[in-house]
């Protein structure tokens, strides 16, 4: 008995997207994730507005990141900062398609002080999480 | 189980597919050996609260008439306590400017080369759309720490 092969078009056309979710389906991941600065220091609950000192910050909070320096005092700022990305990569026998999307979150502190070296203003943003 | 109506395939039918295949197969680095790469990016801040930043704007005095707006000044605290800390300090002449700024990035690439086929990378087609929208607020105090001005810019 001759065997039979299922040749017909319904079998080629089954054949045909099976290769091409094959070969559709090459392809790679990235994922990129990067922090720098280290986290917000706990005990700002603690800071106080008028009355808290510089020096009582810096001890409590440890040093900042940066500082700006203000017509009516001192800036400080307290900085994390994560960017996530994430790309797909399809390679059906060459790389074709490639998408990337991605973020940056920062949690900063910024604390106010007037001329005399007291807090004079909290500012904090808590993006990442 | 045969195909009735499958066409016949003969031998110059199955010689023309093989070869259309290889020409296919050939040309594809050189037709597609393109990269269609899309990038989308957020940096910055988030949007700021539109209702904190229309608070805050209402409260502050105009410039052409200081008594019909804001009963008293805002100061810098305020600022910091209502939007967070900015993302950027710029220096005036007698005062600053805290900026509140989001940026989106948005990138199309088609490039179009030969240089996974040949290793040689010869330049076909090339094309970069590009859009960054900012939206960005700013709020100017004077030397004393008072808000002066505000502005917001939304793409």
């Amino acid at each position: 008995m001759r065997r039979q092969r299922a040749s017909g078009p319904h079998a080629r056309l089954l054949a045909a997207a099976c290769l091409a979710v094959a070969l559709c389906g090459v392809g790679g991941c990235t994922i990129v994730h990067r922090s720098a600065g280290a986290p917000l220091p706990d005990g700002v609950g603690k800071l106080e507005i008028g009355r808290t000192t510089k020096a009582q910050a810096l001890a409590s909070l440890g040093p900042p990141a940066s500082v700006r320096r203000q017509f009516d005092g001192d800036l400080m700022f307290w900085r994390r900062d994560e960017l996530n990305s994430e790309t797909l990569l399809l390679i059906p026998l060459i790389p074709i398609y490639e998408r990337t999307t991605g973020h940056s979150d920062t949690d900063t502190l910024a604390l106010l002080f007037d001329h005399a070296g007291l807090l004079a203003g909290v500012g904090e943003r808590r993006d990442i999480h | 189980m045969s195909d009735a109506n499958a066409p016949a395939r003969t031998p110059q039918t199955r010689l023309a597919h093989r070869l259309g295949l290889t020409v296919a197969c050939a040309l594809l680095p050189c037709c597609s050996g393109a990269i269609y790469s899309k990038f989308d990016f957020r940096t910055g801040q988030p949007a700021q609260d539109g209702t904190l930043a229309a608070s805050l704007s209402a409260r502050v005095p105009d410039a052409d008439s200081p008594g019909a707006r804001g009963a008293e000044p805002v100061s810098k605290a305020t600022v910091l306590s209502v939007l967070g800390p900015p993302g950027e300090v710029l220096p005036l002449a007698a005062g600053d400017v805290f900026v509140y700024r989001l940026r989106l990035t948005d990138v199309d690439v088609i490039n179009l080369n030969t240089s996974i086929f040949t290793g040689i990378i010869v330049p076909i087609y090339a094309r970069i759309d590009g859009r960054q929208r900012d939206r960005v607020l700013s709020v100017q105090f004077d030397a004393s720490g008072r808000v002066t001005a505000l502005s917001e810019a939304t793409p």
